[in-house]
């Protein structure tokens, strides 16, 4: 065996060294180029409630579309509180293609506002009557269901491979849908149908771009929010109400406080054998 | 050596062998006849290839046993454990088998005899032939549930460099002196330089490889129109098929290269040499290696390596003198192959066949075998751990799948019992009795 002369160990294999081969440069040389945590993100507690924050925010707003329809399904509330709610969420809509919406183009929304106003005042009559002849519990348990599977692709301002706005949108909308085969009147329908669909369809970009801008407004704003929703669960049911005062507690101090104690434990190997990633030159 | 190994009786097992070509079925083949050659008795186990079935000797005198498993997938067979068990055994004790000797993390045979023979008492060795990553799916399958439990119980590791090595002790969470490193071989003799044409021939840049995104072919197709706006006369000859090859020929098409970009597509191993004759530069664009035998044939054959720096490859071949390394990022590869074409055109690039001999003293099978003999006496000499031994190291790696480990062992060990009682070892050890089953 031809031995190297200088005596030290080199990570090379073209030349016979002097060593056993499963030596490999003892515990200074071996693996020296493994690499930990390149890519991990640790977060901090107040960042991981603010998250939780904007999840809960959603929550809320679902909830309270359901208080909304069940006071109007039992005449509860006037029509005038639809109409006040109706009206709030288009100008809600339009404060966020002014102020908040990344590519501003105030002619293209007001286009797809009224197009998609006039669909749904066209199609109102169907949508209504599609599902009616199923039976009320059914219809109930599928929305809830429809509803929670939304919530699970919900984009809440996280890239994470579950979220496809596809998915929650249809299924928030069809939810939505289930619930309005149970209204008599097709003009509360309407309202309802374009308050959900301006709900899922552009509620997740204007919540997470109102906890990007606005972080404090936001946080003021979801206070308000749980607490009605809070208030307004406790009519149908005082027990569900504080179930879901407890849910809040859970979700918006718990839940960051368990992420922040269980991310220490985030561990990552990197080194020469991973899978490079070519890099694209811009052409 | 001081003293002569063995001679033993050894048995390569692995899914990937003859009729297939690669990197795993070359190495058995030429480490089982630089074996034979050092007095060792070898069979391989594999399994069978369409109508290749039953055993076989191959025209250097090895006997290759194809064994008619179910092909389940990319090659691999379906482990079958009890399905198995009583062939793989047959085998071990016909041929008198002490060390079994598998290869390949893919390959479920050779992961199914590990155990089996383990289990039956035998000496295993296990060679690595491949890197994985720790971040995606099927890299964490693989070690958490076959990698970890298979290679806790075998004696001794064999990877292919020391970055391989590296990668497997942290996938199996093994003990580093069990894991030995010896690379891999090339038949240096099949491939020598042509003085004439090295000389003669305009310069040419070759890309050899299946044109994947492993291989890097999005990298190629990238660095070969930027080479030629720079260089006016520089060519390339790319071989090899793969998905990408529509990328690469709509490239051609684009950049209008017909007559400086020759395509060749899917080479026979044995046409390798005439191709890497006719160039000067070979370029190396993979994204992960864990060896690379390419680059080393294309050494042999005198051609200067521009690669990527990544995996094993930057311990593969002196650097500079044999090899540039650069970061897998077009430009950087662009500059190096201009920077080597300049260097062959001053003529400052190394004698090829000076080349083709520093390369045949740096890697060569009987070298191979030699040290991979050392390993076989290692795994003999050391104690082989008892069945109680066994079931506790599959225990010690997690229970959750612990268990299922510990329950096929047991599985094992239950028929392993009933075959001797109804085949026992001694009869079958009888050999030069002709048998037909």
């Amino acid at each position: 065996m031809t031995s190297s002369p200088t005596g030290t160990w080199q990570k090379i294999l073209y030349r016979k060294q002097a060593f056993p081969d499963n030596y490999s440069g003892g515990d200074a040389q071996f693996l020296k180029e493994l690499r930990k945590n390149v890519s991990v993100v640790h977060y901090d507690y107040k960042s991981a409630v603010y998250g939780c924050m904007n999840f809960l925010t959603h929550l809320d707003t679902l909830t309270m579309y359901f208080v909304l329809f069940l006071n109007i399904l039992h005449s509860n509330w006037s029509p005038n509180i639809l109409y006040t709610v109706f009206v709030s969420t288009i100008a809600l809509y339009l404060f966020f293609c002014k102020f908040l919406a990344v590519v501003a183009n105030s002619r293209e929304h007001a286009r797809t506002i009224v197009t998609l106003f006039l669909f749904a005042y066209a199609f109102t009559p169907v949508i209504r009557t599609l599902t009616t002849s199923i039976s009320t519990d059914t219809i109930y348990s599928t929305s809830i269901i429809t509803a929670i599977l939304s919530c699970l692709f919900h984009d809440y301002g996280v890239k994470a491979p579950v979220v496809s706005y596809p998915t929650s949108v249809s299924s928030g909308l069809s939810s939505a849908i289930f619930l309005l085969s149970r209204l008599e009147e097709d003009t509360p329908t309407l309202l309802l149908l374009v308050i959900a669909f301006t709900l899922h369809a552009y509620g997740a970009e204007l919540r997470n771009r109102m906890f990007h801008v606005y972080p404090v407004v936001s946080s003021l704003i979801f206070t308000v929010l749980s607490l009605f929703s809070v208030y307004c669960i406790s009519s149908f049911s005082v027990e569900l109400s504080v179930f879901w005062a407890l849910l809040h507690v859970f979700i918006l101090f718990v839940c960051p406080l368990i992420l922040i104690l269980k991310q220490t434990g985030k561990c990552t190997i990197h080194g020469p054998w991973d899978e490079a990633v070519p890099i694209k030159s811009m052409n | 050596m001081e003293r002569k190994i063995g001679p033993y009786s050894i048995a390569l097992v692995s899914d990937f062998f003859c009729p297939n070509a690669g990197g795993v079925e070359t190495h058995i083949y030429f480490l089982a006849q630089c074996l034979i050659n050092l007095g060792h008795r070898v069979v391989v186990v594999t399994h069978g290839y369409g109508d290749r079935k039953g055993v076989r000797y191959l025209s250097n005198g090895l006997k290759v046993y194809y064994l008619p498993f179910i092909v389940a997938y990319n090659g691999a067979t379906l482990s079958s454990i009890i399905g198995s068990m009583p062939w793989l055994r047959k085998v071990f004790l016909r041929e008198n088998v002490q060390i079994i000797h598998g290869h390949s993390t893919f390959s479920a045979l050779a992961h199914e005899s590990l155990m089996i023979g383990g289990l039956m008492g035998l000496r295993t060795v296990f060679t690595d032939h491949s890197l994985f990553g720790f971040a995606d799916a099927s890299a964490i399958l693989t070690n958490t549930l076959v990698l970890q439990y298979s290679l806790i119980n075998v004696d001794q590791i064999i990877c292919v460099s020391y970055t391989s090595k590296e990668n497997t002790v942290l996938r199996g969470k093994l003990d580093p002196n069990k894991v030995s490193t010896i690379p891999n071989a090339i038949e240096t003799s099949l491939f020598t330089p042509d003085t004439d044409q090295f000389f003669k021939n305009p310069t040419t840049i070759i890309f050899l490889g299946r044109l994947v995104y492993r291989k890097g072919a999005d990298l190629l197709c990238e660095i070969v129109p930027k080479v030629c706006a720079r260089h006016k006369t520089v060519r390339f000859i790319i071989g090899g098929d793969g998905p990408k090859r529509i990328e690469l020929e709509e490239m051609r098409e684009k950049y209008n290269l017909h007559s400086r970009v020759v395509m060749l597509g899917m080479l026979p191993h044995n046409q390798v040499k005439q191709v890497l004759n006719q160039g000067q530069i070979f370029i190396n664009t993979s994204l992960t290696e864990a060896f690379c035998m390419s680059i080393v044939e294309a050494a042999s054959c005198g051609l200067h390596v521009v690669s990527t720096r990544v995996g094993g490859v930057p311990e593969v071949l002196p650097i500079d003198e044999f090899i540039s390394l650069e970061e897998p990022v077009p430009d950087d590869l662009v500059e190096a192959l201009l920077k080597a074409v300049e260097k062959r055109e001053k003529g400052k690039l190394m004698d090829p066949n000076k080349k083709h001999e520093a390369v045949s003293k740096m890697y060569n099978w009987p070298d191979v075998a030699e040290r991979t003999q050392v390993i076989y006496q290692k795994a003999v000499e050391t104690g082989s751990p008892g069945r109680l031994d066994r079931l506790k190291g599959y225990y010690d790696q997690g229970i959750g799948f612990g268990i299922l480990y510990i329950v096929v062992a047991c599985i094992i060990i239950f028929w392993l019992k009933i075959l001797d009682i109804f085949d026992p070892p001694a009869k079958n050890r009888l050999k030069e009795k002709p048998k037909s089953q």
